[in-house]
């Protein structure tokens, strides 16, 4: 049995010391994944306490014999989805994460992007695009993870992750190109 | 060359069986359009998720963050009436539970719908055999309306009280009457005008005459039900 799962066969039977392994263990990818998806970050670090909050209150539900990953992407997906429903509005107008380098003339100075130029970069992708291009490429689910936590067919996620690579590429070499 | 076929492959190399993979390099060995295109792809994606997966955002303060969730968490999942009820709800309506319930209310419905039409049918013969002639259908129908007041599980003597209480109230009175008058010791009673505590007890008394009596005006067609 792996570590990750005596992890959480210890945090289902309420252990606060396994509790704080796990978050360890996920909590920069989940805030990460947050923030890629609503680009603010004390929002961000809202939910990812939220999704925490959640997987304590609801493992039990969760079954051991799967993968525990798709489970709290899911939790943190819905999250996500939700605070897009009620702040519609609000993300219209409020202060977003800004590209903060956009001065990348090559393909090679990629490496020049900050983390906020990549999530800007990734924000021109329609929101399934882009959910679906941050949990395959970035955050590095499976297909069929990715499937189960959008509760979409696989092929619907490989045609979403065609068009949003095609778009990216689009943009990245536009750009190059302006530049 | 159908190189738009191609296309969706270039972009998806990495979600590729590898025969998939295989037909795709034998077509980028023959097109060189299709060759540079991949080498963009290639280059340019990789290189930026890459980037993105080595250059991300990092919580600036993970233990304060961490020491508030778990200040805020509760020792044990609340187990109040109402979270365990919407806890069990999740399994009762589960599909698999909510056919087994179904199907034992329906297997309940059926069982008891049979054994009721046992007891009134055994019922029936009883009556008819004490009174030497078969009930006619009407009368049946009529005791199976009492069938809510058969659940329990009733003495004849207890059973045949109620349907003489019930014949006073759900048979036409002059038709009860009629029947009174043709019995010696009851045609001084008249339902009609109510009934007091000897009436009644007289009633209970000769209560197998009456239906007797009654089904017997019935077989004979001398008045109506």
């Amino acid at each position: 049995m792996n570590n990750e799962k005596q992890i959480l066969i210890k945090v289902q039977n309420k252990d606060k010391y396994a509790f704080r392994e796990l978050f360890d263990l996920y909590q920069h990818k989940i805030y990460n994944y947050t923030l890629s998806l609503i680009r603010n970050k004390d929002d961000s670090l809202d939910i990812v306490q939220n999704v925490f909050k959640n997987v304590w209150l609801k493992i039990n539900r969760y079954n051991l014999e799967k993968e525990f990953s798709p489970w709290i992407y899911k939790i943190t997906t819905n999250m996500c989805k939700d605070y897009w429903r009620k702040n519609s509005r609000k993300n219209a107008n409020e202060l977003l994460i800004e590209p903060e380098k956009i001065g990348y003339n090559s393909i090679g100075s990629y490496m020049e992007f900050t983390s906020n130029d990549i999530i800007s970069i990734v924000n021109i992708l329609p929101k399934k695009q882009k959910l679906i291009y941050i949990l395959r490429d970035l955050q590095e689910l499976s297909i069929s993870d990715v499937s189960s936590i959008l509760s979409i067919s696989k092929s619907s996620v490989k045609t979403n992750l065609f068009h949003a690579r095609k778009a990216l590429q689009l943009h990245l070499t536009k750009f190059n190109q302006d530049e | 060359m159908n190189c738009k076929k191609y296309e969706k492959m270039i972009y998806l190399y990495k979600e590729l069986s590898e025969n998939q993979k295989e037909n795709l390099n034998l077509h980028l060995d023959k097109c060189q359009n299709c060759k540079i295109k991949y080498l963009q792809v290639q280059k340019s994606l990789y290189s930026f998720s890459e980037v993105a997966k080595s250059n991300q955002n990092q919580i600036t303060n993970p233990n304060l963050i961490k020491n508030n969730i778990l200040n805020s968490l509760p020792e044990k999942p609340s187990r109040s009436i109402i979270n365990v009820i919407f806890q069990k709800v999740d399994i009762i309506f589960s599909p698999i539970s909510v056919k087994v319930f179904a199907s034992i209310i329906i297997l309940f419905l059926c069982g008891h719908e049979f054994y009721m039409m046992q007891k009134i049918s055994n019922l029936e013969q009883q009556l008819s055999v004490k009174n030497s002639y078969p009930i006619v259908s009407k009368d049946y129908k009529k005791l199976t309306s009492f069938k809510s007041l058969v659940y329990s599980d009733l003495s004849e003597e207890n059973l045949l009280e109620i349907i003489e209480t019930q014949l006073k109230i759900s048979i036409d009175l002059f038709q009860l009457n009629n029947t009174l008058l043709s019995i010696p010791e009851l045609k001084n009673i008249n339902i009609q005008d109510g009934l007091n505590k000897n009436e009644l007890n007289l009633l209970r008394v000769n209560s197998q005459k009456i239906i007797f009596h009654y089904t017997k005006f019935i077989s004979k067609g001398e008045f109506h039900v």
